[in-house]
Protein backbone atom coordinates (compact mmCIF):
# COMPACT_ATOMS: atom_id res chain seq x y z
CA UNK A 1 0.00 0.00 0.00
CA UNK A 2 1.46 3.19 -1.17
CA UNK A 3 1.89 5.90 1.51
CA UNK A 4 1.07 9.22 1.06
CA UNK A 5 4.82 10.23 0.54
CA UNK A 6 4.66 7.79 -2.18
CA UNK A 7 1.83 9.61 -3.90
CA UNK A 8 3.11 12.66 -3.72
CA UNK A 9 6.16 11.99 -4.68
CA UNK A 10 5.09 10.27 -7.86
CA UNK A 11 2.41 12.89 -8.84
CA UNK A 12 4.98 15.24 -8.66
CA UNK A 13 7.25 13.41 -10.46
CA UNK A 14 4.91 13.17 -13.67
CA UNK A 15 3.78 16.91 -13.62
CA UNK A 16 7.30 17.77 -14.09
CA UNK A 17 8.14 15.33 -16.31
CA UNK A 18 4.73 16.44 -18.10
CA UNK A 19 5.47 20.35 -17.78
CA UNK A 20 9.18 19.75 -19.11
CA UNK A 21 7.77 18.12 -21.87
CA UNK A 22 5.19 20.89 -22.63
CA UNK A 23 7.90 23.67 -22.37
CA UNK A 24 9.69 22.01 -25.27
CA UNK A 25 6.49 21.23 -27.29
CA UNK A 26 4.47 24.52 -26.70
CA UNK A 27 4.62 26.99 -29.67
CA UNK A 28 4.71 29.98 -27.96
CA UNK A 29 6.86 31.35 -25.55
CA UNK A 30 4.94 32.60 -22.86
CA UNK A 31 3.19 28.96 -22.51
CA UNK A 32 6.39 27.59 -22.80
CA UNK A 33 7.53 29.97 -20.04
CA UNK A 34 4.52 29.07 -17.80
CA UNK A 35 5.06 25.36 -17.75
CA UNK A 36 8.49 25.71 -16.87
CA UNK A 37 7.35 27.59 -13.94
CA UNK A 38 4.81 25.14 -12.76
CA UNK A 39 8.20 22.79 -13.63
CA UNK A 40 10.08 25.13 -10.94
CA UNK A 41 7.12 25.04 -8.40
CA UNK A 42 6.65 21.53 -8.62
CA UNK A 43 10.55 21.04 -7.90
CA UNK A 44 9.62 22.85 -4.92
CA UNK A 45 7.62 20.20 -3.86
CA UNK A 46 9.75 17.35 -4.15
CA UNK A 47 12.19 19.40 -1.96
CA UNK A 48 9.96 20.12 1.02
CA UNK A 49 9.13 15.87 0.43
CA UNK A 50 12.96 15.73 1.32
CA UNK A 51 12.32 17.45 4.40
CA UNK A 52 14.63 20.91 3.35
CA UNK A 53 11.91 23.42 3.36
CA UNK A 54 14.86 26.35 3.06
CA UNK A 55 15.51 24.84 -0.73
CA UNK A 56 12.47 24.89 -1.63
CA UNK A 57 11.59 27.59 -0.54
CA UNK A 58 15.04 29.49 -2.40
CA UNK A 59 13.99 27.29 -5.51
CA UNK A 60 10.97 29.42 -5.68
CA UNK A 61 11.81 32.60 -4.90
CA UNK A 62 15.22 32.49 -7.22
CA UNK A 63 13.98 30.55 -10.36
CA UNK A 64 10.18 31.05 -10.33
CA UNK A 65 10.30 34.57 -8.33
CA UNK A 66 13.33 35.89 -9.94
CA UNK A 67 14.76 34.44 -12.90
CA UNK A 68 11.47 33.62 -14.87
CA UNK A 69 10.05 37.13 -14.30
CA UNK A 70 12.44 38.23 -16.49
CA UNK A 71 12.47 35.59 -18.85
CA UNK A 72 8.70 36.75 -19.08
CA UNK A 73 9.76 40.33 -19.27
CA UNK A 74 12.02 39.53 -22.42
CA UNK A 75 9.19 37.64 -24.00
CA UNK A 76 6.52 39.95 -23.28
CA UNK A 77 9.40 42.85 -24.81
CA UNK A 78 10.10 41.18 -27.89
CA UNK A 79 6.38 40.60 -28.63
CA UNK A 80 6.89 38.47 -31.21
CA UNK A 81 4.09 38.34 -33.91
CA UNK A 82 2.56 34.72 -34.29
CA UNK A 83 3.66 34.35 -37.77
CA UNK A 84 7.04 35.19 -37.04
CA UNK A 85 7.25 32.17 -34.61
CA UNK A 86 6.27 30.14 -37.48
CA UNK A 87 4.56 26.98 -37.76
CA UNK A 88 6.66 24.41 -36.61
CA UNK A 89 8.08 23.22 -33.30
CA UNK A 90 4.28 23.29 -32.73
CA UNK A 91 2.52 21.42 -30.11
CA UNK A 92 2.74 17.68 -32.45
CA UNK A 93 0.88 15.89 -29.52
CA UNK A 94 2.34 12.32 -30.78
CA UNK A 95 6.00 13.22 -29.95
CA UNK A 96 5.21 14.64 -26.63
CA UNK A 97 3.67 10.85 -26.20
CA UNK A 98 6.99 10.37 -27.47
CA UNK A 99 9.26 11.79 -25.33
CA UNK A 100 7.16 10.66 -22.26
CA UNK A 101 7.35 6.92 -23.35
CA UNK A 102 10.74 7.41 -23.80
CA UNK A 103 11.13 8.99 -20.19
CA UNK A 104 8.98 6.02 -18.62
CA UNK A 105 11.35 3.49 -20.48
CA UNK A 106 14.63 5.02 -18.53
CA UNK A 107 12.56 5.02 -15.34
CA UNK A 108 11.18 1.22 -15.62
CA UNK A 109 14.98 0.42 -17.15
CA UNK A 110 16.19 1.90 -13.83
CA UNK A 111 14.42 0.05 -11.68
CA UNK A 112 15.21 -3.15 -12.76
CA UNK A 113 18.60 -2.18 -13.08
CA UNK A 114 18.97 -0.76 -9.60
CA UNK A 115 15.97 -1.45 -7.30
CA UNK A 116 17.91 0.85 -5.08
CA UNK A 117 17.84 4.03 -6.84
CA UNK A 118 14.27 4.80 -7.13
CA UNK A 119 13.66 4.06 -3.26
CA UNK A 120 12.01 6.55 -1.12
CA UNK A 121 14.71 7.65 1.05
CA UNK A 122 13.76 7.31 4.90
CA UNK A 123 12.11 9.81 7.15
CA UNK A 124 14.12 12.09 9.02
CA UNK A 125 14.66 11.84 12.16
CA UNK A 126 12.31 13.62 15.14
CA UNK A 127 14.04 16.74 15.52
CA UNK A 128 16.52 16.67 12.98
CA UNK A 129 17.99 20.37 11.77
CA UNK A 130 18.73 18.86 8.15
CA UNK A 131 17.45 21.28 5.75
CA UNK A 132 17.06 24.07 8.12
CA UNK A 133 17.92 28.12 7.35
CA UNK A 134 20.55 27.15 10.35
CA UNK A 135 22.08 23.69 8.96
CA UNK A 136 22.57 24.34 5.31
CA UNK A 137 24.05 28.21 5.80
CA UNK A 138 26.28 26.80 8.37
CA UNK A 139 27.32 24.31 5.65
CA UNK A 140 27.31 26.66 3.04
CA UNK A 141 29.83 29.11 5.27
CA UNK A 142 32.23 26.79 6.53
CA UNK A 143 32.43 23.57 4.12
CA UNK A 144 31.39 24.69 0.77
CA UNK A 145 33.23 28.31 1.65
CA UNK A 146 35.12 28.59 -1.73
CA UNK A 147 32.74 27.48 -3.70
CA UNK A 148 30.20 29.70 -2.14
CA UNK A 149 32.47 33.01 -2.14
CA UNK A 150 33.68 32.34 -6.10
CA UNK A 151 29.84 31.37 -7.10
CA UNK A 152 29.07 35.08 -5.83
CA UNK A 153 32.27 36.51 -7.45
CA UNK A 154 31.00 35.07 -10.53
CA UNK A 155 27.62 37.02 -10.45
CA UNK A 156 29.39 40.13 -9.07
CA UNK A 157 31.74 40.20 -12.47
CA UNK A 158 28.33 39.48 -14.18
CA UNK A 159 26.54 42.27 -12.88
CA UNK A 160 29.76 44.17 -13.64
CA UNK A 161 29.82 43.38 -17.66
CA UNK A 162 26.20 43.95 -17.73
CA UNK A 163 26.52 47.62 -16.50
CA UNK A 164 29.29 48.41 -18.63
CA UNK A 165 27.37 47.32 -21.52
CA UNK A 166 24.73 49.12 -20.18
CA UNK A 167 26.80 52.19 -19.46
CA UNK A 168 27.99 52.22 -23.42
CA UNK A 169 25.08 52.06 -24.94
CA UNK A 170 23.51 55.18 -23.67
CA UNK A 171 27.04 57.09 -24.63
CA UNK A 172 24.91 57.20 -27.62
CA UNK A 173 23.48 60.85 -28.37
CA UNK A 174 19.72 60.94 -27.56
CA UNK A 175 17.18 63.29 -26.56
CA UNK A 176 16.90 62.56 -22.74
CA UNK A 177 13.78 60.59 -21.65
CA UNK A 178 12.85 62.88 -19.14
CA UNK A 179 12.70 66.16 -21.60
CA UNK A 180 11.19 63.69 -24.59
CA UNK B 1 -31.74 1.37 18.00
CA UNK B 2 -32.74 4.81 18.04
CA UNK B 3 -30.17 7.92 17.18
CA UNK B 4 -30.52 10.24 19.55
CA UNK B 5 -29.46 13.63 18.71
CA UNK B 6 -26.45 14.98 20.44
CA UNK B 7 -27.41 17.54 23.06
CA UNK B 8 -24.97 20.89 22.72
CA UNK B 9 -23.22 19.65 26.57
CA UNK B 10 -22.31 16.65 24.49
CA UNK B 11 -21.14 18.20 21.36
CA UNK B 12 -18.68 20.29 23.81
CA UNK B 13 -17.28 17.93 25.29
CA UNK B 14 -16.44 16.30 21.83
CA UNK B 15 -14.77 19.00 20.49
CA UNK B 16 -12.89 19.86 23.62
CA UNK B 17 -11.95 15.83 23.93
CA UNK B 18 -7.73 15.86 23.56
CA UNK B 19 -8.05 13.74 20.47
CA UNK B 20 -10.13 16.52 18.54
CA UNK B 21 -9.39 19.60 20.01
CA UNK B 22 -6.00 20.16 18.00
CA UNK B 23 -8.09 19.57 14.71
CA UNK B 24 -10.53 21.71 15.66
CA UNK B 25 -7.96 24.39 16.84
CA UNK B 26 -6.23 24.02 13.09
CA UNK B 27 -9.12 23.93 11.00
CA UNK B 28 -10.61 27.12 13.35
CA UNK B 29 -7.39 28.97 12.24
CA UNK B 30 -7.50 28.24 8.88
CA UNK B 31 -11.28 29.65 8.65
CA UNK B 32 -10.61 32.73 11.20
CA UNK B 33 -7.94 33.85 9.23
CA UNK B 34 -9.58 33.29 5.83
CA UNK B 35 -12.97 34.96 6.90
CA UNK B 36 -11.01 37.57 8.45
CA UNK B 37 -8.94 38.58 5.21
CA UNK B 38 -11.31 38.17 2.12
CA UNK B 39 -14.61 38.52 4.17
CA UNK B 40 -13.54 41.14 6.47
CA UNK B 41 -10.45 42.93 5.88
CA UNK B 42 -11.03 43.55 2.19
CA UNK B 43 -14.23 44.54 1.51
CA UNK B 44 -13.91 46.90 5.07
CA UNK B 45 -10.50 48.48 3.51
CA UNK B 46 -12.53 49.00 0.08
CA UNK B 47 -14.98 50.89 1.70
CA UNK B 48 -12.27 52.80 4.12
CA UNK B 49 -10.48 53.75 0.83
CA UNK B 50 -13.34 55.57 -0.95
CA UNK B 51 -14.24 57.47 2.38
CA UNK B 52 -10.98 58.26 3.18
CA UNK B 53 -10.17 59.24 -0.06
CA UNK B 54 -13.92 61.18 -0.02
CA UNK B 55 -13.01 62.66 2.98
CA UNK B 56 -9.54 63.95 1.77
CA UNK B 57 -10.81 65.31 -1.70
CA UNK B 58 -13.81 66.78 0.89
CA UNK B 59 -16.59 64.73 -0.81
CA UNK B 60 -19.06 62.34 1.14
CA UNK B 61 -18.22 59.17 -0.29
CA UNK B 62 -20.19 55.75 -0.38
CA UNK B 63 -22.83 56.52 2.68
CA UNK B 64 -25.96 54.71 1.74
CA UNK B 65 -26.09 51.02 1.79
CA UNK B 66 -26.19 49.99 5.19
CA UNK B 67 -24.58 51.95 8.18
CA UNK B 68 -22.15 54.50 7.02
CA UNK B 69 -22.23 52.60 3.93
CA UNK B 70 -20.13 49.83 4.84
CA UNK B 71 -22.22 47.43 2.74
CA UNK B 72 -21.42 48.95 -0.38
CA UNK B 73 -18.28 46.51 -0.90
CA UNK B 74 -20.98 43.97 -0.31
CA UNK B 75 -23.72 45.09 -2.55
CA UNK B 76 -20.48 45.89 -4.61
CA UNK B 77 -19.62 42.06 -4.93
CA UNK B 78 -22.85 41.38 -5.63
CA UNK B 79 -22.95 43.25 -8.56
CA UNK B 80 -19.56 41.90 -9.50
CA UNK B 81 -20.76 38.54 -9.96
CA UNK B 82 -23.46 39.02 -11.32
CA UNK B 83 -21.96 40.87 -14.37
CA UNK B 84 -22.00 39.42 -17.96
CA UNK B 85 -18.45 37.45 -18.23
CA UNK B 86 -17.44 39.52 -21.15
CA UNK B 87 -14.15 38.21 -22.79
CA UNK B 88 -13.22 40.51 -25.56
CA UNK B 89 -12.75 38.79 -28.94
CA UNK B 90 -9.05 38.85 -29.70
CA UNK B 91 -7.77 37.79 -26.08
CA UNK B 92 -6.09 34.50 -25.39
CA UNK B 93 -8.37 32.96 -23.54
CA UNK B 94 -6.74 30.47 -21.51
CA UNK B 95 -4.27 33.24 -20.38
CA UNK B 96 -6.97 35.63 -19.61
CA UNK B 97 -8.64 33.76 -17.03
CA UNK B 98 -5.86 32.53 -15.35
CA UNK B 99 -4.09 35.72 -14.67
CA UNK B 100 -6.85 36.88 -12.30
CA UNK B 101 -6.92 33.70 -10.19
CA UNK B 102 -3.04 33.79 -10.18
CA UNK B 103 -3.58 37.15 -9.00
CA UNK B 104 -5.78 36.05 -5.80
CA UNK B 105 -4.00 32.28 -4.95
CA UNK B 106 -0.69 33.84 -4.54
CA UNK B 107 -2.38 36.52 -1.94
CA UNK B 108 -4.43 33.69 -0.27
CA UNK B 109 -1.15 32.00 0.20
CA UNK B 110 0.89 34.28 1.41
CA UNK B 111 -1.58 35.51 3.88
CA UNK B 112 -1.59 31.55 5.49
CA UNK B 113 1.98 31.97 7.11
CA UNK B 114 1.17 35.55 8.64
CA UNK B 115 1.30 34.88 12.68
CA UNK B 116 -1.59 37.07 14.58
CA UNK B 117 -1.09 36.18 18.08
CA UNK B 118 1.19 35.01 20.71
CA UNK B 119 1.98 31.39 21.02
CA UNK B 120 -0.85 29.84 23.10
CA UNK B 121 -2.21 26.74 24.92
CA UNK B 122 -5.97 27.83 24.94
CA UNK B 123 -5.79 28.39 28.72
CA UNK B 124 -4.55 24.25 29.14
CA UNK B 125 -6.77 22.84 26.70
CA UNK B 126 -4.01 22.37 24.34
CA UNK B 127 -1.29 19.80 25.30
CA UNK B 128 1.67 22.71 23.86
CA UNK B 129 1.69 26.08 22.98
CA UNK B 130 0.82 26.29 19.38
CA UNK B 131 1.56 29.35 17.16
CA UNK B 132 -1.59 30.93 16.33
CA UNK B 133 -0.54 30.74 12.42
CA UNK B 134 -2.11 28.65 10.17
CA UNK B 135 1.52 27.17 8.65
CA UNK B 136 3.99 27.30 11.47
CA UNK B 137 7.03 27.07 8.77
CA UNK B 138 10.48 27.78 10.24
CA UNK B 139 11.58 29.93 6.65
CA UNK B 140 8.51 31.76 6.92
CA UNK B 141 9.59 34.83 5.98
CA UNK B 142 11.48 33.69 2.75
CA UNK B 143 8.08 32.29 2.23
CA UNK B 144 6.45 35.36 2.34
CA UNK B 145 9.27 36.79 -0.05
CA UNK B 146 8.99 34.20 -2.55
CA UNK B 147 5.36 34.14 -2.68
CA UNK B 148 5.02 37.32 -3.18
CA UNK B 149 7.74 37.36 -6.00
CA UNK B 150 4.95 35.58 -8.19
CA UNK B 151 2.71 37.79 -7.88
CA UNK B 152 4.14 39.07 -10.92
CA UNK B 153 2.66 36.79 -13.41
CA UNK B 154 -0.32 37.88 -13.36
CA UNK B 155 0.07 41.06 -13.38
CA UNK B 156 2.34 40.15 -16.72
CA UNK B 157 -0.17 37.77 -18.31
CA UNK B 158 -3.26 39.50 -18.08
CA UNK B 159 -1.29 42.36 -20.33
CA UNK B 160 0.28 39.99 -22.73
CA UNK B 161 -3.41 37.88 -22.79
CA UNK B 162 -5.49 41.08 -23.20
CA UNK B 163 -3.87 41.77 -26.38
CA UNK B 164 -4.60 45.55 -25.81
CA UNK B 165 -1.22 47.70 -26.05
CA UNK B 166 -2.10 49.90 -22.92
CA UNK B 167 -2.52 46.24 -20.85
CA UNK B 168 1.25 45.60 -21.97
CA UNK B 169 2.35 48.77 -21.57
CA UNK B 170 1.29 48.49 -17.99
CA UNK B 171 2.44 44.70 -17.61
CA UNK B 172 5.92 45.94 -18.79
CA UNK B 173 5.88 48.66 -16.20
CA UNK B 174 4.85 46.19 -13.77
CA UNK B 175 7.30 43.32 -14.25
CA UNK B 176 10.32 46.01 -14.00
CA UNK B 177 9.22 47.62 -10.83
CA UNK B 178 8.16 44.72 -9.01
CA UNK B 179 11.55 43.12 -10.06
CA UNK B 180 13.42 46.23 -9.05
CA UNK B 181 12.01 47.15 -5.71
CA UNK B 182 11.77 43.15 -4.65
CA UNK B 183 15.58 43.59 -4.12
CA UNK B 184 15.00 46.60 -2.27
CA UNK B 185 12.84 45.10 0.09
CA UNK B 186 15.03 42.15 0.17
CA UNK B 187 18.00 44.07 0.72
CA UNK B 188 15.65 45.62 3.80
CA UNK B 189 14.65 42.60 5.18
CA UNK B 190 18.33 41.06 5.71
CA UNK B 191 18.97 43.45 7.69
CA UNK B 192 15.95 42.01 9.91
CA UNK B 193 17.42 38.42 9.90
CA UNK B 194 20.67 39.86 11.04
CA UNK B 195 19.47 41.64 13.99
CA UNK B 196 16.70 39.07 14.99
CA UNK B 197 18.97 35.76 13.52
CA UNK B 198 16.36 33.76 12.35
CA UNK B 199 13.76 33.95 9.29
CA UNK B 200 10.97 32.36 11.29
CA UNK B 201 8.07 35.12 11.99
CA UNK B 202 7.48 33.98 15.76
CA UNK B 203 11.46 34.48 16.13
CA UNK B 204 11.59 37.71 14.86
CA UNK B 205 8.70 39.43 16.91
CA UNK B 206 10.69 37.24 20.42
CA UNK B 207 13.70 39.11 19.45
CA UNK B 208 11.70 42.00 19.78
CA UNK B 209 10.85 41.62 23.30
CA UNK B 210 13.18 44.25 24.53
CA UNK B 211 13.85 47.02 22.12
CA UNK B 212 11.49 46.74 18.88
CA UNK B 213 13.56 47.01 15.39
CA UNK B 214 12.32 50.53 14.46
CA UNK B 215 14.12 51.60 17.76
CA UNK B 216 17.52 50.73 16.19
CA UNK B 217 19.63 52.80 13.53
CA UNK B 218 19.72 49.89 11.55
CA UNK B 219 16.63 49.27 11.92
CA UNK B 220 15.19 52.19 10.93
CA UNK B 221 17.05 52.63 7.99
CA UNK B 222 15.19 49.51 7.02
CA UNK B 223 11.93 50.58 7.91
CA UNK B 224 12.42 53.89 5.31
CA UNK B 225 13.83 51.24 2.72
CA UNK B 226 10.56 48.97 3.15
CA UNK B 227 8.07 51.13 3.42
CA UNK B 228 8.12 52.69 -0.48
CA UNK B 229 9.61 48.85 -1.29
CA UNK B 230 6.06 48.11 0.14
CA UNK B 231 4.07 50.79 -1.90
CA UNK B 232 6.21 49.57 -5.03
CA UNK B 233 5.17 45.88 -4.40
CA UNK B 234 1.59 46.35 -4.36
CA UNK B 235 1.53 48.46 -7.54
CA UNK B 236 0.19 51.36 -5.41
CA UNK B 237 0.30 55.46 -5.98
CA UNK B 238 2.82 57.08 -5.56
CA UNK B 239 3.65 54.02 -7.46
CA UNK B 240 0.92 52.96 -9.69
CA UNK B 241 2.83 53.40 -13.14
CA UNK B 242 1.39 50.08 -14.11
CA UNK B 243 -2.18 51.62 -13.90
CA UNK B 244 -1.43 55.08 -14.18
CA UNK B 245 -4.93 56.07 -15.58
CA UNK B 246 -3.95 59.13 -16.96
CA UNK B 247 -1.64 57.68 -19.92
CA UNK B 248 -2.97 54.01 -20.00
CA UNK B 249 -6.24 53.29 -19.46
CA UNK B 250 -6.04 51.52 -15.95
CA UNK B 251 -3.39 49.56 -17.20
CA UNK B 252 -2.94 45.59 -17.32
CA UNK B 253 -6.70 45.40 -16.23
CA UNK B 254 -8.17 47.27 -18.94
CA UNK B 255 -10.37 44.67 -20.32
CA UNK B 256 -11.04 42.75 -16.96
CA UNK B 257 -14.37 43.16 -15.74
CA UNK B 258 -17.02 41.77 -13.63
CA UNK B 259 -15.93 38.69 -10.80
CA UNK B 260 -12.28 38.69 -13.36
CA UNK B 261 -11.67 42.17 -12.30
CA UNK B 262 -12.91 41.82 -8.40
CA UNK B 263 -10.04 39.44 -8.29
CA UNK B 264 -7.41 41.65 -8.85
CA UNK B 265 -8.81 44.21 -6.60
CA UNK B 266 -9.59 41.62 -3.83
CA UNK B 267 -5.82 40.36 -4.38
CA UNK B 268 -4.38 44.08 -4.24
CA UNK B 269 -5.95 44.48 -0.51
CA UNK B 270 -4.85 41.22 0.52
CA UNK B 271 -1.33 41.80 -0.54
CA UNK B 272 -1.62 45.52 1.53
CA UNK B 273 -2.87 43.37 4.46
CA UNK B 274 -0.26 41.30 4.09
CA UNK B 275 2.75 43.27 3.53
CA UNK B 276 1.37 45.74 6.13
CA UNK B 277 1.41 42.50 8.93
CA UNK B 278 5.51 41.62 7.98
CA UNK B 279 5.94 45.58 8.45
CA UNK B 280 4.58 45.61 11.93
CA UNK B 281 6.38 42.07 12.85
CA UNK B 282 9.91 43.37 11.31
CA UNK B 283 9.78 46.33 12.94
CA UNK B 284 6.78 47.20 15.52
CA UNK B 285 6.99 43.97 17.77
CA UNK B 286 4.02 42.00 15.97
CA UNK B 287 1.48 41.77 18.88
CA UNK B 288 3.72 42.78 21.91
CA UNK B 289 2.30 45.90 23.66
CA UNK B 290 4.80 48.39 24.60
CA UNK B 291 8.20 48.80 23.32
CA UNK B 292 11.43 48.65 25.66
CA UNK B 293 10.34 45.77 27.72
CA UNK B 294 6.81 46.52 28.33
CA UNK B 295 5.69 43.51 26.73
CA UNK B 296 1.85 41.83 28.21
CA UNK B 297 3.78 39.74 30.96
CA UNK B 298 5.32 42.66 31.37
CA UNK B 299 2.25 44.78 32.40
CA UNK B 300 0.87 42.00 34.18
CA UNK B 301 -1.21 40.46 31.59
CA UNK B 302 -1.39 36.71 31.19
CA UNK B 303 -1.93 35.31 27.23
CA UNK B 304 -2.61 31.91 28.19
CA UNK B 305 -4.96 32.30 30.70
CA UNK B 306 -8.30 31.43 29.98
CA UNK B 307 -9.16 30.15 26.42
CA UNK B 308 -9.75 33.72 24.85
CA UNK B 309 -7.02 35.62 26.52
CA UNK B 310 -5.10 35.59 22.99
CA UNK B 311 -7.72 38.29 21.80
CA UNK B 312 -5.98 41.15 23.17
CA UNK B 313 -2.59 40.83 21.69
CA UNK B 314 -4.77 39.74 18.50
CA UNK B 315 -6.31 42.95 18.85
CA UNK B 316 -3.40 44.89 19.28
CA UNK B 317 -1.85 43.40 16.69
CA UNK B 318 -4.75 44.05 14.39
CA UNK B 319 -4.84 47.60 15.54
CA UNK B 320 -1.19 48.13 14.35
CA UNK B 321 -1.89 46.26 10.87
CA UNK B 322 -4.77 48.59 10.37
CA UNK B 323 -2.96 51.55 11.22
CA UNK B 324 -0.55 50.39 7.90
CA UNK B 325 -2.93 49.69 5.96
CA UNK B 326 -4.50 53.55 6.70
CA UNK B 327 -1.23 54.75 5.95
CA UNK B 328 -1.56 53.34 2.17
CA UNK B 329 -5.00 54.96 1.60
CA UNK B 330 -3.62 57.96 3.53
CA UNK B 331 -0.37 58.11 0.63
CA UNK B 332 -2.42 57.48 -2.23
CA UNK B 333 -4.80 60.33 -2.09
CA UNK B 334 -2.05 62.93 -0.92
CA UNK B 335 0.67 61.79 -2.91
CA UNK B 336 1.21 62.39 -6.87
CA UNK B 337 2.57 59.73 -9.35
CA UNK B 338 6.05 59.38 -9.79
CA UNK B 339 7.21 59.16 -13.17
CA UNK B 340 8.85 56.24 -14.26
CA UNK B 341 12.75 56.88 -14.40
CA UNK B 342 12.16 58.77 -10.74
CA UNK B 343 10.96 55.25 -9.35
CA UNK B 344 13.47 53.35 -11.32
CA UNK B 345 16.26 55.46 -10.52
CA UNK B 346 14.92 55.38 -6.57
CA UNK B 347 14.90 51.79 -6.44
CA UNK B 348 18.16 51.29 -7.95
CA UNK B 349 20.05 54.20 -7.14
CA UNK B 350 19.20 54.99 -3.27
CA UNK B 351 16.79 52.31 -1.98
CA UNK B 352 19.21 49.48 -2.90
CA UNK B 353 22.68 51.10 -1.78
CA UNK B 354 21.30 52.38 0.92
CA UNK B 355 20.37 48.77 1.60
CA UNK B 356 23.52 47.23 0.86
CA UNK B 357 25.06 49.51 3.20
CA UNK B 358 22.84 49.30 5.71
CA UNK B 359 23.79 45.08 5.87
CA UNK B 360 27.05 46.10 6.11
CA UNK B 361 26.31 48.52 9.15
CA UNK B 362 24.33 45.58 10.85
CA UNK B 363 26.89 43.28 10.25
CA UNK B 364 29.58 45.65 12.03
CA UNK B 365 27.84 46.22 14.60
CA UNK B 366 26.92 42.70 15.44
CA UNK B 367 30.52 41.90 15.11
CA UNK B 368 32.38 44.05 16.60
CA UNK B 369 30.06 45.96 18.71
CA UNK B 370 28.26 42.78 20.17
CA UNK B 371 24.96 44.63 19.56
CA UNK B 372 22.98 47.22 17.75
Amino acid sequence: MPDLHHILFFSFAAIILFSAGMVAFRPRPVESAMWLILNFFVTAGLYVLLGSHFTAVIQVLVYAGAIMVLFVFVILLLNLDPRELGTEGGASWSSLVLFMGFLSFVLVALQLATPDLLKAPAALPEGSTFGSVEAASRELLTKYIWGFQLSGIILLLALIGVGLIAYRKAKVPQVKGAQA
Amino acid sequence: MAERALGLEQIINIVLSASVLPWVFFFGKILFIFTLGFGVIAPVMIWVERRVAAFIQDRVGPNRVGPLGLLQSLADGIKLLLKEDLRPDEVRPFFFILAPALAAVPAAMAFAVVPFGPETTLGGLLPEPARLQIAPLNVGLLYVLAIGSLAVYSIALAGWASNNKFSVMGSLRASAQMISYELAMGMAVVAVILMSGSVDLYDIVKAQTNHWFIFTIPGFIAFLIFVPAMFAETNRTPFDLPEAEAELVVGFHTEYSGMKFGLFFLAEYVNMTTLSAMCVLFFFGGWEFLPFGLTWEGIGYQVDQHWFSWVIPFAWFAAKVAFFLFVFVWVRWTLPRFRYDQLMGLGWKTLVPIGIANIALVAGLITFAGGF
